[in-house]
């Protein structure tokens, strides 16, 4: 499932020179800003929001330790979409032939509807959407499962496709050519945006406004009602990682590793920083831009764009993640940290990167996610005894 | 592997005694001066870039109008059936005639062997062709009623344009690049990274310029290939390659501005490739490399970076610049403000996939002239960038480009434009003369 491609062995072999002059020199401590904790109640998204933070509100982030409250099985052997999760309902596909809606609270499946290698479920209004990569898009009624319509999407690289957006009335589809939007209700097209060449995963949408990521080495601001530029600002490479936007910055990452802020009115640029891997995720809370690949996870500062800590056992996988708040980060971790193998999920401070807690997964390997919503932490992965599974731990 | 290196030993003791014999050949004294104004010859396109300074421009009247019609050779159906195919060159344009060659390696052939033919469009079959029994280094280079070819085995050769006959051969040592054509002489970089001047009157070795001799240590090899110098009055801008063979990681690059009177270098600019860094431009005091990934504006002067733009796509082209806007293939076609490096229009390029799809991303040189740009197999508005006429992107919408992603493209150098006609080159040895 691991998409292996040539411009990730070049910045992972990048990244490895780096990381040896740079250890002991990126482990400080900075001050978290608490008023700066844009998530929201849901988690509709695999980046969170909309606005891509995945930033957790502080009254939602559980304190550990935490435990499995239940496991929901997904059958199949493909892998396991990160969990969306809205209004009491998780949203996951096993990549292959299913998608589930599961019950937050007690892990009961409210139902299932067949659709062909899915990717990320995302969720607004009354519809889960999700893109395949055999090169469809396709809309469920979120109250029944029910399909409410389908579109063939023009050809290009599916795998793209599989990380779509739902907002502003929206289906935004990142193509291999540029971006593509079509009515949220009817699935009609609306507009496209053509690059000639790739748009990234889950381009953040926020007020009227939609801002992608881009292979031609622009972050770009697109009117999302007409499809229209509004600004773009060149960059010092291709770009794949979704964008956040938070208090009127845009905050976005090439894959080479150079982290900016831009002004999300005018595109103005407010900092330029530098990481020194590739940049596979990124999120925004508590004074905080976290970037991070398979080489780690870096806190910048999101006023500043100064370096603070870097935690190296952060592992993105292909599925895994970030969920931060003020207290503390929520990252899907391969054990880098304590010399272990397993593929867990792990508590940091975000002051300094240390591990508060980590889960002892045993012999499962949780590698999807996380969503954190409500209390409670949703991962995905393999678990033992059981196979594909999404877990909730509380 | 093998095969290269046994090559390069073979080339390193003739070498020596080529050079040997030539310090006596030749005056050593270079002379440098850039070739008149392509005002003053429309009917010429003697080298790829259509001169020394390879800013791609052609002087009105050479272009052909809109909706031209197209004569095509297949080249590969003049060559013996024991030859090893090897793609073709961009061609060169004097007096009704291209001249290309082939022999260049590809996927599947690494040494192929190759053939210099002469086209007229009258004639369905080429006037005459010469082998190159070793493949050729680069494009052609015309100098006078001579044709000028490269070798990977290291030679220079000169043919006569009219008939084809062979005048001279200098062993120059390891396997050659473009040549370039200034003031007299040949200058042609070679896979160690050096740059050998030729006197074409003397016909013999005359002066290798070590300009990159630093270059081990900040490209991270002992070895490098120099793409076709720029050449603007006594200074050649050259790019060393740090790349090895089908080597496309990320790697060093590095610009140069070399003093050929005095094998002094004034400015190195440093840059990373992940892609083919492909020959500099000089126009208007601005020095442009592409390297791969980017195209960078470097101060002719000074050697310091005017802007860099990232085009995101690892093969971008030698650009053409004319009145203030630099032309540039990379997948999409871009126009770029010369003084900014500030996009003012693309095409984009609908093409997509990878491998053996259908993607056929542009990545050849642009040439402009007559308020057009000439690329792919088209004209596109110079200040717009829309299509006027031909074919541009994908085997979907074209019969003329080849089956195989990049084999199948455009020769990177680009169309010659000259004497009412553009002429482009398929790489799989399909040539097409517009006029």
């Amino acid at each position: 499932m691991v998409l292996v491609r040539r411009r990730a062995y070049l910045a992972l072999a990048a990244g490895a020179l780096a990381g040896c002059a740079e250890t002991g020199t990126l482990n400080r401590s900075c001050p978290v800003d608490e008023t700066v904790n844009p998530g929201t109640a849901a988690w509709p998204t695999a980046t969170g929001d909309r606005r891509n933070t995945r930033s957790v509100p502080r009254a939602a982030t559980p304190d550990p330790p935490l435990s499995v409250e239940w496991t929901r099985p997904l059958e199949e052997f493909m892998g396991v979409a990160p969990p969306t999760v809205a209004d009491g309902v998780v949203y996951t596909t096993n990549m292959d032939t299913v998608l589930h809606a599961v019950d937050a609270a007690g892990g009961e499946t409210l139902w299932s509807a067949p659709i062909e290698r899915a990717g990320v479920p995302v969720v607004a209004d009354d519809w889960v959407v999700a893109a395949t990569d055999t090169g469809s898009l396709v809309a469920f009624d979120r109250a029944n499962g029910d399909r409410t319509w389908t579109v063939e999407l023009s050809a290009g690289d599916p795998y793209l496709y599989a990380a779509p957006t739902a907002a502003a009335g929206l289906a935004l589809v990142p193509t291999s050519l540029g971006l593509s939007a079509f009515d949220l209700a009817t699935g009609e097209r609306r507009w496209e945006y053509p690059l000639g060449l790739s748009v990234g995963r889950h381009p953040a949408v926020v007020e009227g406004t939609v801002y992608a990521t881009a292979g031609d080495a622009y972050l770009h601001a697109v009117d999302a009602g007409t499809g229209a530029r509004v600004w773009w600002e060149k960059t010092s490479g291709p770009m794949e990682t979704p964008p956040a936007v938070v208090e009127g910055t845009v905050y976005a990452a090439t894959t080479g590793g150079t982290v900016l802020a831009v002004d999300a009115e005018t595109g103005a640029r407010e900092w330029t920083a530098a990481v020194d891997a590739r940049v596979e995720r990124l999120a925004v809370d508590g004074g905080f831009v976290y970037v991070g690949g398979d080489d780690g996870l870096t806190a910048i500062r999101a006023d500043s764009g100064e370096r603070c800590w870097r935690y190296g056992g952060f592992d993105a996988s292909y599925a895994g993640g970030i969920a931060a708040s003020p207290d503390r980060v929520y990252v899907t971790a391969s054990g880098g940290d304590v010399g272990g193998t397993d593929d867990t999920v792990v508590a940091l401070d975000p002051t300094d990167g240390g591990v508060e807690w980590r889960f002892d997964s045993g012999d499962h390997r949780l590698t999807s996610g996380p969503a954190v919503v409500d209390g409670a932490v949703y991962v995905g992965g393999v678990v033992s005894g059981t196979g594909l599974a999404t877990v909730r731990l509380a | 592997m093998v095969r290269r290196r046994t090559v390069l030993a073979t080339v390193g003791a003739a070498a020596t005694g080529a050079l040997a014999g030539c310090t006596s050949g030749c005056s050593p004294a270079v002379t440098p001066s850039t070739d008149p104004p392509p005002d003053d010859r429309p009917a010429v396109w003697p080298q790829p870039g259509g001169r020394a300074t390879k800013t791609g421009r052609a002087p009105p009247g050479a272009a052909p109008g809109d909706g031209p019609d197209a004569t095509t050779w297949e080249l590969w159906e003049y060559t013996d059936d024991d030859e090893r195919r090897g793609l073709a060159t961009a061609p060169v344009v004097a007096d009704g005639r291209a001249y290309v060659a082939t022999g260049r390696p590809s996927g599947w052939i690494d040494d192929p062997s190759g053939r210099l033919f002469a086209l007229d469009p009258d004639r369905s079959d080429p006037v005459w062709s010469a082998p190159l029994p070793d493949g050729s280094g680069g494009a052609p280079a015309l100098a006078d009623d001579a044709v000028l070819v490269t070798t990977r085995a290291g030679d220079v050769a000169a043919f006569d344009r009219a008939s084809g006959d062979e005048r001279w051969r200098v062993d120059v040592g390891p396997p050659l690049g473009t040549p370039t054509v200034a003031g007299g002489h040949c200058y042609v970089g070679d896979d160690t990274g050096r740059l050998t001047a030729v006197d074409l009157a003397a016909g013999a070795q005359c002066r290798r310029y070590s300009p990159l001799a630093t270059g081990a240590a900040v490209l991270g090899s002992d070895r490098g290939s120099l793409t076709a110098p720029a050449i603007e009055g006594a200074t050649a801008y050259v790019a060393l390659d740090a790349r090895e063979a089908d080597d496309w990681d990320e790697r060093g690059v590095r610009i140069a501005a070399l003093d050929l009177e005095s094998g002094d270098v004034s400015w190195y600019y440093d840059a990373v490739a992940d892609g083919p860094v492909r020959s500099p431009a000089v126009a208007d005091g601005v020095v442009y490399a592409a390297t791969g990934n980017a195209l960078h504006a470097i101060d002719a002067a000074d050697g310091t970076r005017r802007w860099r733009f990232a085009t995101g796509f690892d093969e971008t082209s030698r650009p053409a610049v004319a009145d203030g806007t630099v032309y540039v293939s990379a997948k999409n076609v871009y126009a770029l403000d010369a003084a900014t490096g500030a996009e003012r229009w693309r095409l984009v390029n609908r093409a997509y996939g990878t491998g053996f799809s259908a993607q056929k991303p542009r990545q050849d040189a642009p040439v402009a002239a007559d308020d057009r740009v000439f690329v792919g197999l088209g004209a596109l508005d110079a200040a717009t960038g829309d299509p006027l006429w031909g074919e541009f992107g994908s085997r979907t919408e074209s019969a003329y480009f080849g089956s195989l992603e990049r084999e199948g493209n455009l020769a990177p150098a680009g169309p010659a434009v000259a004497d009412g006609a553009m002429v482009a080159t398929v790489r799989m040895g399909r040539v097409v003369w517009f006029s």
